[in-house]
Formats: C-alpha cells, sequence, structure tokens
C-alpha cells in the first residue's frame, strides 16, 4: 500500500509543481433560483484543468499561462441532477471570471444512462425503457442498510422479495415476467464492470434461509444503480441478459474546490434498531405470547466515512464503513466492515483509466428457523406447547456464524487514439470466501440427533473474472446520418470449490476444533470451473438527432463437459424518434419520445447438462460407491426468448414526466428440468430438456410531478405502477411439476410460472358412527383433478413517493410500496393447525367430538355436537375446508400496501454559513429514517414478503416458520469535511 | 483511413470467433463426478457395487422402518415431544396422501436401488474380465439387490389399498405376483453367479421369504430347506457415522417420533429374557403415557438385519405347521430362541409361531408382509393403505399409470 501512495501523491501535487507562471479561471454557480450550487464540476476539457464549486457555489482553478495561445475552447460545468452547460471562453493569459446559471433536470431526461453493453445516452434519445435508482440522491435524505433496500420498489417493472428478516438473508428479483423457464430467473449483477457473484449460500442449513452475497456491498459507496429490464435492452449481454442486466456504479472521485485542492471528506453517523413489525396473536397461536417473546430490538450501529478529490488528471474517492446490525431474533447479527478505493486517471489527452476495488470482511449469524427442529420459531409457533422439540436455555446456545472476504476490483481503460475511435478494455474480478461453523456445544440437549455436540464446517470459495472489450468507431453516413460501430466481446470465467465436513461427540466443550469431534459424520468436497465467452457487434444511428436506430448482433459459446461447446446468436434492434422536434405538437410538450425495440437472449444449458448420466462417490457402512450425481440429455440446446418493448417517455410543462413501457417476451426452447419416473431411478436431478415454451407481458409506468420548485418549498412526486402477466404454453411431454410445501405449485401448460394448483375439498368424510373421519380426511377431487387457486407473484405492484422540501431546509421523503392479486401459502398456521396450536381449529375439533386429537387444548366449555344432526354436519362442512389437508384452505390473499420508508431531515448547511463556521465544517446534515413503517394486508401470517424455502428455487410465498421482516429505524448525522 | 478503421473493426472480431470456442472449453476438470461410460470397466467394478450396496444401506432399514410403522408393530404419535412429521401419521394410520414426502422419498430411492443393481449387471455383460472374481463379486451382488429391490416394491408398495405391486422404468404397473416372480428369477441369477455357499444360503433365504410373500408356502420349502443355517452370520445392510440407519435417526436414539407398540414391553414383562432380542426404552408423552421405542439399533452406525438364520428357522416351522415340508417345527423354533438364551417351548402351533416371529423379527420389516399375506389380521379399517402407495410423482411421470 506504502507503495502505492508516494506515486499517487506526487501526481496530486505535481500539476501545482510545475505551473509556474499561472492565470485564473473562477466565476459562480448558481440554480435558476439563485441558489448557489456546491460540488458542481467545471473544467475545460481541452486543457484538462477544472475544479470543483465550493460552499458557497464558486469555483476556481489555476491554468499555466503558457498555454493560453488565444485560443477558444469550452468552459463547461456540470452537476448531478441538473442540465450541463458550455460557454466558450478565450484564452488570453489573463484571468477569466464566469458565472454559470444552471437549469434542473427535473426528471434526469438528459442524465447519460447505460442502454447497452456499449452504449450510453440520455433518456431524451435512448431506444429503450432506461431506469435508474439515483442512489447517491437518496442517501442524502435515508438510510440504507444494504442494496437490496435501496433497489425495491423503486424500478419500474423490477420486484424485489426477500427472503426473511434474518439479517444478511437472501433476496429474489421478479424482473417484469419473470424471464424464460430456465435458471433461477435473476438479473445478472455487475459491480463497476465486474460481474458479481449473486449467490444465495446456504451451506449447512438453517431451515430454507441462505445469506446473500450481495448483503456485502456497502449501500453507502453506491452511487447509481441503472437497469436493462429484458432482453430488447440486454440482448448485447446475450446469455447473461435474459432475466435483465443491473448495473450498479460506485462513487467515483470528483474535482476538488479551490486552489488548495483539499478533499472533501464526508463522515456519517447512523444509529438505529430493528424490531418486529408483526405480532403473533393468540386468536391465532395459542402460543403466541411464546413467539412473541422471542423478538428483541436489536441495535445498529454505523461509521461511514468517505473521502473525494482529485484534479483534473487524477480523481479518488476512498471510503471506509463499519456496521454492526442485530436482528429481531437471537443470534442474528452482522458485522460488516468494508473499505474502498476508485481512482480515475487521465493521463494523457483520449486516455482515462479507472480503478475499483473493495474488500468486505462480514461476519453474519444467522437464527435457525423455518423447517427445522432447531428454529424458534418452529419450537414456538407449530406447537400448543412451546420448545418441545429443543428446549430454550439450549436452543440459545446454538451457534451459526459465517465470515465473509470477498474482494471486488475492476480496472479499466479507455482509449481514443483518434478522434472518433474508442476502444475499451476491462478486467474484473469478484473473489469470495465464505466460511460457516455451525456448533452444538457438548452437554446441551438437542434431541438424540446430536449427541454430545456437533460441529459442522462450510467453506465455499468462488472466484470469477470478468473481461470486456470493445472498439467503438463513430462516423457519418451520407453526409447526414451520424453512425456509431461497435464490436466487442465478453469473456467470463468462474472457479468455484466448497469443503464441507461434520464432526460429532465432544467430551469437552472447552476445545471447539474438529480435532476434538469423536467422530466425523459427513464429509465431501465440491469443485467446479465454467467459462462463457461473447462477441457482439452493435450498430447506432441517429439522424437530425431525431431518428434513432440500433442493430446488433451476438454470438455466445459457454463451456460444456463431455459434448461440444453450444453457442447460439441473438439479435436485437430497435427505433426511437423525437417527435417533441415536430412543429404540431403544442408548446407545453418538452418531450415526446415514441421507442421500440426487439430483442433476443436466453439461457445456456448448465455446463454438464448434456451429460446423459453424472456418478459421484457416495460413502456409507460398504466404502465408497458410485451413486448417481445427475441427470442430463445430450439433446440439450440453448433457449431463446424474445422481447418486443413498445413505449414512449414524455415530459409536459416542464414538470410533468411520463415514461410508459409495454413488452411483450416469448420464451421457447427453455429448458424445463424433467422429473423423471422415480421407477426409473434416474431422479436425483431433474432432466433438462428443452420442451417450455412461456408468454411474458405486462407494463410499466412511471409518472413523475413537480408541481412547485423554489428556494424555500420544492415537491416531487413519483409513481410506478407495473402489471404483468405471464403463461406456459407448451410443456411438450414433460409432465406438469409440483413444488413446495405439499406440492401446491406447479409450472404447467395454461398456467402462470409457480400458481398454485391443488385438489379441492369437496365435503367432510364420515365415520360409520357419523362423526368427522379425521384419520382419513376430507373427501377431495382426484388427484388428477387440480383448480386454479392463483399466483404467488403479484400481478399488479407499484409504488408512491413523496419528496417534500420545505422551510428550505428540511426534507420530508416517503415511499410506499403495494402489490396485487397474489397468494400466500400459510403453511405455519396449517401445521401449528395440526399440531393443537390454533384455536379455531381446536374449537372444531372439540365440537365434532374429535377431542382426543387436542389433548388439553380443546375448548371443553363448548358443548359437543351429536353425530348425525343438521347442526354437526354443518360444522363438518366448515371444518372439512378448514382441515389442513384441505391445501387451498390455507392458501391466502397476500394483497399488500407497504409505508415502506419515511424520512424527515434537515440540512444545516445555512446554519453553517451564517455561524462563519463553513472553513471547519462544509455541511451538517441529521435526519430520522424509518424503513417498513407500517403495513397494511389481508394475510393473517407474519409477512407477505418472505419465502420459507429462500431466494431461489421453483417455490415462492411459502409461508413455514420464516422469520418476519423488521421495522428499521434510524438516527444519523452525517458532516461534510 | 476508411479502410483502417473497418479493419480495426472487423480483426478482434475475426480473432474473438476463433478463439472463443477453444477457450470455453479448456476448463478445469470435474473433481466430484464421473461420466457414465467411464465406469464400464473392470477396474471400477468395486467402485460400482459399493454404490449398489450403499443405496441398499440407505434404502432397507428406512423402508423395513416404514413397514413396521404401517404394520401393527410401530405407532407414531404427537404426543411424543419429538414427534413432528405428519407423513409418519399418514402412515401409522393406513390413510396416506398420494404426495405423502416420507413415502414419495423412500419409492424415489428404491427406484434408484433397482436401476443401480440392474445396472451393475448391464455393465458386467458389457466388460470383457480378466478376473473372474470381480466378475462373479458384479454378477452376484448386481442380481441379489435387483432381487431385493423388486422383492420391497412387491411388498412394501401398491396402486391401491389392497393392490401391491410396483413400477419399473415407468413401465406398467406390475402386481405384486409377478414382481416377486421377477425378484425370484434375480435371486437365482444371484445363486447361478456365486459357489461360495453362505452366499447362497443367504439367496436361498431370500427366495423362500419371497415365496413366503407370495404365499406360496410349497415352493419355498426347498429354498428355505437349503437357507441359512444356525451360525450364519447375519445378512445385513451395513451403516456408519456417516450414512446412518433410518431406524436410529426416526424412531429411536437419534430421535423418537416412531415408537412401538405396547405388546412389547408385555413380552419383557411376561419373560424378561425377552429383553436379549426386544430392545426397548421408554419416554413420556406430553399427556403423561408411557410410549416405548427400540433400541434393537444403539447407534447411527448400526447395521440392519435383512434376513437371519433364525428368520430361516422360523419359516422351515412354519412351512412344517402347514404341512408343506417335513421335520421338528418345534425344535426349529426352539434353536431361535436357545439363540438368546430363552427357554424352550413346549408346544408351537402357527399363532405361537406368529408370536415368535413378531419377536425375533422385531424391527426388521417382516410384520407387515405376515399381515399382509393373512398370518396375522389386518389392524386397521378395512379401507386402509395396507402398502405404502406408489407416488403422485411417478404416476404423474409414468404414462403407464394415468387414470390408474
Amino acid at each position: 500500500m506504502k507503495r502505492l501512495i508516494l506515486p499517487l501523491l506526487l501526481i496530486l501535487i505535481l500539476p501545482t509543481l510545475i505551473m509556474g507562471q499561472t492565470f485564473r479561471v473562477m466565476g459562480k454557480v448558481t440554480d435558476a433560483r439563485g441558489e448557489q450550487l456546491i460540488g458542481a464540476n467545471v473544467f475545460i476539457k481541452a486543457l484538462n484543468a477544472g475544479a470543483a464549486t465550493d460552499v458557497e457555489g464558486k469555483y476556481l482553478f489555476e491554468v499555466p499561462r503558457n498555454q493560453a495561445t488565444g485560443q477558444t475552447v469550452a468552459l463547461t460545468v456540470s452537476f448531478v441532477g441538473y442540465k450541463s452547460k458550455s460557454v466558450n471562453i478565450t484564452l488570453t493569459g489573463n484571468s477569466i471570471s464566469q458565472d454559470f446559471v444552471l437549469e434542473e433536470d427535473i426528471f434526469q431526461s438528459e442524465t447519460v444512462v447505460v442502454t447497452g453493453i456499449a452504449s450510453k445516452t440520455s433518456k431524451a434519445v435512448a431506444e429503450v425503457a432506461v431506469a435508474r435508482v439515483a442512489a447517491a440522491d437518496l442517501q442524502q435524505v435515508n438510510a440504507y442498510g444494504g442494496l437490496s433496500q435501496m433497489i425495491g420498489g423503486k424500478v419500474a417493472g423490477v420486484q424485489l422479495t426477500t427472503a426473511s428478516g434474518n439479517v444478511g438473508s437472501g433476496w429474489r428479483f421478479w424482473v417484469r415476467g419473470g424471464g424464460g423457464l430456465n435458471g433461477d430467473g435473476q438479473p445478472t449483477i455487475y459491480v463497476d464492470g465486474v460481474r458479481m457473484d449473486n449467490s444465495e449460500v446456504v451451506g449447512y442449513a438453517a431451515g430454507g434461509q441462505g445469506t446473500s452475497l450481495l448483503t456485502n456491498l456497502n449501500a453507502n459507496d453506491i452511487d447509481k444503480i441503472e437497469f436493462l429490464k429484458g432482453p430488447a435492452a440486454a440482448s448485447m449481454y446475450g446469455v447473461n441478459g435474459s432475466n435483465g442486466v443491473v448495473l450498479i456504479t460506485t462513487k467515483a472521485g470528483k474535482l476538488s474546490a479551490g486552489l488548495s485542492q483539499a478533499m472533501s471528506i464526508d463522515y456519517r453517523f447512523n444509529y438505529g434498531y430493528n424490531e418486529k413489525i408483526y405480532t403473533y396473536s393468540k386468536d391465532q397461536f395459542l402460543s403466541a405470547d411464546d413467539a412473541n417473546r422471542q423478538f428483541r430490538v436489536g441495535p445498529i450501529r454505523e461509521h461511514f466515512l468517505s473521502a473525494a478529490g482529485g484534479n483534473p488528471t487524477l480523481r479518488y474517492y476512498t471510503s471506509f464503513e463499519s456496521r454492526d446490525e442485530t436482528g429481531i431474533m437471537p443470534m442474528s447479527s452482522q458485522t460488516r466492515n468494508s473499505v474502498r478505493l476508485n481512482l480515475t486517471a487521465f493521463p494523457t489527452e483520449g486516455l482515462s483509466i479507472k480503478v475499483s476495488s473493495n474488500y468486505v470482511n462480514n461476519k453474519i449469524n444467522r437464527p435457525s428457523n423455518d423447517n427445522i427442529i432447531y428454529g424458534f420459531i418452529g419450537n414456538t409457533i407449530f406447537r400448543a406447547v412451546s420448545f418441545g422439540w429443543v428446549k430454550e436455555p439450549d436452543l440459545l446456545t446454538i451457534q451459526d456464524g459465517a465470515t465473509i472476504n470477498q474482494f471486488i476490483g475492476s480496472a479499466s481503460v479507455t482509449y481514443r487514439p483518434i478522434k472518433d475511435l474508442e476502444i475499451y478494455g476491462g478486467i474484473g474480478v469478484d473473489n469470495s470466501d465464505y466460511y460457516q461453523q455451525r456448533y452444538f456445544p457438548p452437554g446441551r440437549n438437542f434431541g438424540g440427533l446430536i449427541q454430545r455436540g456437533q460441529k459442522s464446517v462450510f467453506d465455499r470459495k468462488n472466484k470469477q473474472f470478468t473481461y470486456d472489450f470493445n472498439a467503438s468507431y463513430s462516423y457519418n453516413l451520407f453526409d447526414m446520418i451520424d453512425v456509431r460501430s461497435t464490436v466487442g466481446s465478453q469473456i467470463f470465467d468462474r472457479t468455484w470449490r466448497t469443503t464441507f465436513y461434520q464432526g460429532e461427540q465432544f467430551n469437552s466443550d472447552l476445545i471447539t476444533n474438529m480435532g476434538a469431534a469423536g467422530t466425523i459424520t459427513g464429509y465431501g468436497e465440491g469443485f467446479l470451473n465454467e467459462k462463457q465467452a461473447g462477441i457482439y457487434t452493435e450498430h447506432s444511428l441517429s439522424y437530425l438527432n431525431q431518428y434513432f436506430l440500433t442493430l446488433g448482433l451476438r454470438k455466445d459459446y459457454a463451456s460444456a463437459i463431455g459434448e461440444d461447446a453450444p453457442s447460439i446468436t441473438y439479435p436485437k434492434a430497435s427505433f426511437a424518434v423525437r417527435l417533441d422536434k415536430y412543429d404540431f405538437l403544442p408548446e407545453f410538450v418538452n418531450l415526446l419520445k415514441l421507442r421500440v425495440a426487439y430483442g433476443e437472449s436466453g439461457f445456456l444449458p448448465g455446463s454438464q447438462d448434456a451429460i446423459p448420466l453424472l456418478w459421484r462417490a457416495e460413502t456409507g457402512g460398504y466404502g465408497a460407491g458410485a451413486v448417481l450425481s445427475a441427470i442430463g440429455n445430450a439433446a440439450i440446446q440453448p433457449e431463446r426468448i424474445k422481447e418486443v418493448e413498445l413505449g414512449f417517455d414524455t415530459e409536459l410543462f416542464n414538470n410533468v414526466s411520463l415514461e410508459f413501457t409495454y413488452y411483450i417476451q416469448n420464451a421457447s426452447n427453455s429448458i424445463v428440468g424433467m422429473v423423471n419416473a422415480p421407477s426409473t431411478g434416474k431422479t436425483i436431478t431433474n432432466q433438462p430438456y428443452n420442451v417450455g415454451k412461456l408468454e411474458n407481458s405486462g407494463f410499466e409506468t412511471l409518472l413523475q410531478y413537480s408541481p412547485f420548485n423554489s428556494i424555500d418549498y420544492s415537491l416531487n412526486l413519483s409513481l410506478i405502477w407495473n402489471y404483468q402477466k405471464n403463461k406456459v404454453t407448451d410443456m411438450g411431454i414433460a409432465p406438469p411439476q409440483y413444488f413446495g410445501f405439499n406440492s401446491v405449485q406447479t409450472i404447467q401448460n395454461g398456467l402462470p410460472k409457480a400458481q398454485y394448483y391443488v385438489q379441492k375439498v369437496t365435503g367432510p368424510r364420515y365415520t360409520s358412527a357419523g362423526l368427522y373421519d379425521h384419520t382419513n380426511g376430507p373427501l377431495k377431487t382426484a388427484s388428477t383433478e387440480r383448480y386454479d387457486f392463483g399466483s404467488p407473484i403479484p400481478d399488479n405492484t407499484g409504488s408512491f413517493s413523496v419528496n417534500f422540501k420545505f422551510l428550505k431546509n428540511f426534507t420530508l421523503y416517503a415511499f410506499a410500496e403495494w402489490a396485487l392479486n397474489f397468494k400466500i401459502y400459510n403453511y405455519t398456521q396449517a401445521f401449528a393447525a395440526r399440531f393443537g396450536n390454533v384455536p379455531e381449529y381446536n374449537k372444531y375439533i372439540w365440537i365434532l367430538g374429535l377431542a382426543e386429537l387436542a389433548p388439553g387444548v380443546a375448548p371443553t366449555s363448548l358443548p359437543k355436537l351429536t353425530p348425525n344432526t343438521a347442526e354437526y354436519k354443518k360444522a363438518a362442512e366448515e371444518f372439512a375446508l378448514l382441515d389442513w389437508r384441505n391445501f387451498a384452505g390455507w392458501i391466502e390473499d397476500g394483497d399488500y400496501l407497504i409505508l415502506r420508508e419515511v424520512s424527515l431531515s434537515y440540512d444545516f448547511t445555512d446554519l453553517l454559513r451564517e455561524l462563519d463556521f463553513t472553513t471547519y465544517l462544509k455541511g451538517l446534515y441529521a435526519g430520522i429514517s424509518v424503513r417498513n413503517v407500517a403495513r397494511t394486508t389481508k394475510y393473517s401470517g407474519a409477512d407477505v414478503e418472505f419465502n420459507s424455502t429462500g431466494g431461489r428455487g421453483n417455490a415462492r410465498a411459502m409461508d413455514f416458520g420464516t422469520l418476519q421482516n423488521p421495522r428499521t429505524v434510524n438516527f444519523w448525522v452525517r458532516l461534510g469535511i | 483511413m476508411k479502410k483502417i478503421k473497418y479493419l480495426l473493426l472487423v480483426l478482434p472480431l475475426l480473432f474473438f470467433i476463433s478463439a472463443c470456442e477453444d477457450y470455453i472449453t479448456d476448463v478445469n476438470p470435474l473433481i466430484d463426478v464421473v461420466q457414465d461410460n467411464l465406469l464400464t470397466s473392470e477396474s471400477q467394478t468395486e467402485f460400482v457395487v459399493r454404490g449398489v450396496q450403499q443405496r441398499f444401506s440407505v434404502v432397507a432399514s428406512q423402508i423395513a422402518c416404514q413397514m413396521d410403522l404401517l404394520s401393527d408393530q410401530m405407532g407414531y404419535t404427537s404426543d411424543i415431544a419429538s414427534a413432528s412429521f405428519p407423513t409418519f401419521e399418514e402412515i401409522d394410520k393406513g390413510a396416506i396422501v398420494l404426495n405423502n414426502a416420507t413415502t414419495t422419498t423412500t419409492y424415489r430411492q428404491l427406484g434408484e436401488l433397482r436401476f443401480f443393481a440392474d445396472d451393475l449387471v448391464k455393465r458386467a455383460g458389457q466388460i470383457t474380465f480378466t478376473n473372474t472374481a470381480l466378475q462373479t463379486l458384479a454378477l452376484y451382488n448386481g442380481n441379489l439387490y435387483a432381487g431385493i429391490a423388486r422383492f420391497y416394491l412387491a411388498t412394501a408398495f401398491g396402486l391401491n389399498q389392497n393392490q401391491p405391486g410396483g413400477t419399473i422404468d415407468a413401465g406398467p404397473f406390475i402386481p405384486a405376483a409377478t414382481m416377486l416372480d421377477q425378484a425370484i428369477e434375480k435371486y437365482n441369477a444371484a445363486l447361478n453367479a456365486t459357489t461360495d455357499a453362505y452366499s447362497r444360503r443367504v439367496v436361498n433365504s431370500l427366495i423362500a421369504k419371497a415365496y413366503f410373500a407370495k404365499g406360496q408356502y410349497a415352493q419355498a420349502a426347498t429354498f428355505a430347506a437349503n437357507g441359512m443355517a444356525s451360525g450364519d452370520a447375519n445378512f445385513n445392510a451395513l451403516n456408519n457415522d456417516v450414512s446412518n440407519i433410518y431406524y436410529w435417526g426416526f424412531a429411536g436414539a437419534g430421535r423418537v417420533q416412531i415408537h412401538v407398540a405396547d405388546r412389547f414391553n408385555g413380552y419383557i414383562t411376561a419373560d424378561s429374557k425377552e429383553t436379549a432380542r426386544i430392545k426397548i426404552s421408554s419416554v413420556k408423552g406430553t399427556s403423561g403415557r408411557t410410549y416405548y421405542w427400540q433400541t434393537k439399533y444403539p447407534d447411527k452406525g448400526s447395521a440392519f438385519v435383512m434376513m437371519t438364520w433364525r428368520e430361516n428357522n422360523l419359516m422351515r416351522a412354519e412351512l412344517i405347521l402347514r404341512g408343506n415340508a417335513t421335520g421338528d417345527a418345534l425344535a426349529l423354533v426352539n434353536a431361535v430362541r436357545a439363540a438368546s438364551s430363552l427357554n424352550n417351548l413346549t408346544t408351537v402351533d402357527l399363532n405361537a409361531l406368529m408370536v415368535e416371529r413378531d419377536k425375533e423379527m422385531f424391527c426388521q420389516g417382516t410384520r407387515l408382509i405376515d399381515q399382509n399375506r393373512g398370518a396375522i389380521p389386518w389392524h386397521l379399517a378395512a379401507t386402509t393403505w395396507r402398502y405404502m402407495p406408489i407416488p403422485q410423482t411417478e404416476r404423474d411421470a409414468n404414462p403407464n399409470l394415468k387414470g390408474l
């Protein structure tokens, strides 16, 4: 590190040393209301000279006098949220004073956004729906614990659900109609050009919940998050683009203000807590008090320090974060330390170099829950007598901790050897080690399965490299069409290795290493090396800055074991026209652009999918022997998803913005994991087949309104409304697939993905004595006669946000999300009912004369009904629907409205100015932020977003002893130095 | 200049097209799996045989325990605090839904055993062996376990409540009688593959057992006569600390979810020497009631007992009592009892013999077969499942079962 510091310092001070005789360029930058803009970049690109504005909105930089030859150059000012402005100045060697008044870019239509793998443009001319989360702006008014909190509900067409309330829990994207049938439906995520490991790591299971590796990202470092939502926009990402692409950019260095070029230091302190949002009721569970008692208020403490600065030659951004967060359950916590250094260098004209590096050490403890007898929720909710499986003091001794060390780094070079040619090369690495230890100490009673303690160690090392190369040439056709042609390639190389072992019979709790285990009860090792390579070419044409057309083609290859490498070619085409450039539109239409885009993408088969049978070693009483490991299909082909996207973007009256996009996706050749008949013996994995066809369609809308905007008061309103539907249209030879608890969800012809599809109860069954036949359960339709009971995925989703600035320095921010028309399987309560913990269920048990099924918990004060009477039969009819075997009876509406974020913040900078304190403190901000403030829902269970089987896999909206997401309150202070 | 720019654009493209395919196929080899064809080799034979045996050890105690649960030998109640599997309750009551997760898993793993064993025989036929011992190892074990898999398909599973049998390779439903014939055919192939006297006695006992399950006692006689003899080691499914016996984890020291019928405690109360072969412990239910659970398999690595010379003796005694064989039934029974230091019986009839079988083959999965061959009355309502159902997964994926 020391070796690096000296050259960096030299680069920083070098320009000052060599300047000698100079002249000054200075001025002030304000907005249209006269408010000074702090931190705007003012620069002369031709001379690589510039500075940022200070706390007064003033800028000042010096230029060597020998560089002034009477030439005219552009002096440009740029600032986030404002339209850039340039004026021509003539350099004579005398000082120049130039003030700027910037126009606010309220709806960010001029902001450059990513629109493809090698294309960036503004929303005003983009041919595809652009989506951007201005993360840095959000941090000004709110506190975010992680990436997922920053994305959820903020992008039209993108849903995000967290699998549980565990700190560091996994989460799942649902982008538009959910992509094809292959893979896990998750978008590919890049951070500063590094393709991230977006896995949910489970290791030794703590119920169904895994840990998302993306939880390592420090939200404070994120500058912006951009989305390419479907193949129409992301087809040039090829096989990585079928479920969309998320591009995360971390903060970059910026020009320092003033001649001293002092660094800008930002310190943020955040103190808060997590608490439960949902309280179990005794009307629902007899043991509700025991369950509620498990929850606690979990403190949060975060320090975040960043420093940024630089000159036109080198800019830097560095940060350090220390975050301690405790969850709402015992044994749930996270300690994350993150350090980042980002550098941008412009050593010579036409050459820029970017380096991004981030190291994270994250320690996550998670409590057991979900489908496991060592869970707090299961032990208190599933049965009327709490802690029947494991006693509370013993549960509290279980330790399940993961230490994650992750380095994410990238380096890229952009070079313009000649005016119109730009060459880009980048390399990125995501290197992580996930080391989990789960420990049941000896001397405790965890039931007989764990004798004299148990220790499990799981180590997962993942290393993935991303290589990008592209070259773009801009030229003119027929003297009127501007063309930019790009060729490029993208390579991905991943090596993944796991080791795990488990030991038992520890005779002492003083020594806990595996060497102290009396016996080893499990061990293994996994390894995978996979590569993908894609080449692409893209050509963008622009005519009169009014008509825009892009054509592209991508060819992808992926490694396959034992077979030829599969490859596939995906095309794209998109077109946009700016109607507001025509005269026929009224004045109040500031922007009206129509766009249409077509693109193809899809998943490639897995690297081992084409091998018919793979065998592995399994050990037991006979030593190691060959057992099946995977079932493949030699004829497997890549999937193809075609997407058409139509939409418009408009801005009216300078204060209304509306974006609308309709999309339709058709997936074909989707790979369905077919469940072979068990009698074939080839069932260890599903067998991949190219048989699926799927249709997705929907629309997404973003409406923004800014009714007033003055120095003292401004109001920005934003409304997102999404609608999606999807349907499997062809399963080919594959039979319907069923999954989830009690196989209540399906993938099959004519139904949306993961639809609830179960038998109906037709009435009670009676014993010969006329009693309700609880042994055999209610009468149901045949197992082949199932009915549609709705979707676990909402068809309507949306959000509404208000950003109200008042009394100049106060900002009130509120953000609400909703989802409609979806169902949740309340298996928690169904299971508890069966074990006598649900009063309503017990009531029927008693009045129907089945008291022996609920010993000690039946409401014996109620009168029993007489079998064969009308009254008895009526109660039996009702109970048949409540019977836990009527799976449909426990599938509930999940519609919800959540007041997701509310924050109130105050900007003390004016006060600092008045006190003449800005020499010491450039900015002071404080606020309170609350997440998951309130929720209204039709669902009776603990949460509407979690999923007991985690953030991957087919099953969704499974409520089975899963920990609810918490309410989080944060008090924060931010200092600018 | 224009030429240069096009060259600049096209050159990298050409380079990558030619390089991509080579690049992505150059990956490190897998270390944890092997392709199927590489196992068809003499050098891999033992590895494949051990795999079949490993699957047998996973399946055997699992099926036997669930068969015992369905029979009148074991039970399930949520009154026992550590019991939490609703699927066990269904099996215990014979009210089993087709997608019962427990029986679904068992059928799947039994399907694997059947496939692994048949696959081993097939591979052995494709290999030119230089070492005949390896060939014998493959053919004997392949056919033996192919027979055992079919035996369990016939005796543990059914299409309907009273229609035993199973399916093979997504084919049509095979009724139990036909399936048992197939099992016997495989056992005979195993007999032909080995000259080892002990191995042949084991197979003869298994053939006799299969005929018992068919109710064809006359055919069983010869094989029982040539079956396991006093002093023969048990034919077991081996387990260890990594791959555990099912009884331990679900009906024993690991976790008591399944308990044994109270009568086993009664047997001990009547004759304390019975503890030599009826090993039980007790646990209080939430209600205060006492339940008994097996300790015959005390450790996770305990071997599961599939066939013994004592069972063979009892088969031979039964054949004598049924008039299908000649000999001294009482002596055969008393030899079994003596092995556990129990006093001799003075008389024996079929009823007494069934009690002996109940005690001797405690937790060996034979009780359900005895009930279903009519030797012991069925203990549940007539409409209940007397076999575990062929699961919904098979019915969904096997076109031959559509509409059945």
